[in-house]
């Protein structure tokens, strides 16, 4: 029992034995870690750049595909109603087609005449 | 040194604002170079009368694969550009008149006026190549037709 109340602890082994093994232990230590100022590999930084990018490149050809299977297919001769038309006076009547083969849309308008 | 913001975040910035851009870009309406045609449809042949031409084999061969008529002759042609600004009204005749207005991304409204009246409104998107025709009965079993296209450049 020393002065302060503390109680005396006898090492096992030498003091500076001791030190020596915590020394030994951190220079183990340091060279099993690389150094945090060391340079990244180049093939670390291409990964990180490739796998943004091809996930954005997938992105967008994913969008480019679904717009294009997205418009339906249309028929080589069929009614129009994909577009407005309108007929105002009383006395005519019309109606829209459309030609695939001829690449035309066509407003037939009837006035009714006898 | 440590970046700030990271690639992927920049990269999924850049796009979007592309994506925004070409967006758009592709609504802004462009100014459009049209043909209106009015055409006059019969079996009978060619009547004696200077004012009547000979429509384009092309669009010949287009009206005869959908009309029963034989012979189609052109009444009057006109060439026009069409801006964003304002519809464009294009006398055909004495009796016929259209209006046409630039919606942009390649659509339009077509008004056909018979008499000052109007007859009939159509929007449409229109395309190289492609064909826009208001059409009617007339007398002794013939047809009119205007035909409007986009000029080929």
């Amino acid at each position: 029992m020393q002065a302060g109340g503390e109680l005396e602890v006898t090492l096992p082994e030498t003091g500076e034995f001791y030190w020596s093994k915590i020394r030994r232990q951190i220079e183990l230590e340091d060279r099993r870690s690389p150094s945090i100022n060391a340079p990244e590999p180049v093939s670390a930084r291409w990964v990180r750049f490739v796998t943004p990018a091809g996930a954005l490149a997938a992105l967008a050809l994913f969008v480019v595909v679904a717009l294009k299977h997205s418009e339906p297919p249309e028929p080589r001769l069929a009614l129009d109603d994909s577009h407005e038309i309108e007929t105002p006076l009383e006395e005519t009547s019309s109606f829209s087609f459309r030609s695939e083969a001829a690449a035309m849309t066509v407003v037939w308008v009837d006035s009714h005449r006898e | 040194m440590k970046r700030l913001v990271p690639f992927w975040q920049l990269a999924l910035a850049a796009t979007a604002v592309l994506i925004f851009y070409s967006c758009v870009l592709r609504s802004a309406p462009a100014d459009l170079m049209l043909q209106a045609q009015l055409v006059w449809g019969t079996n009978n042949d060619k009547p004696d009368d200077p004012k009547l031409k000979d429509v384009d084999q092309k669009v010949k061969d287009k009206l005869r694969g959908v009309f029963k008529w034989k012979n189609y002759f052109e009444v009057n042609r006109q060439d026009f550009t069409l801006t964003a600004s304002a519809p464009r009204k294009v006398k055909m005749s004495d009796l016929c008149e259209i209006e046409v207005q630039n919606l942009g991304n390649s659509s339009v409204e077509l008004k056909l006026y018979g008499k000052g009246k109007m007859v009939v409104r159509k929007t449409q998107r229109i395309k190289s190549g492609e064909l826009l025709v208001l059409a009617g009965d007339d007398k002794n079993d013939t047809a009119w037709f205007v035909v409007l296209s986009l000029v080929e450049k």
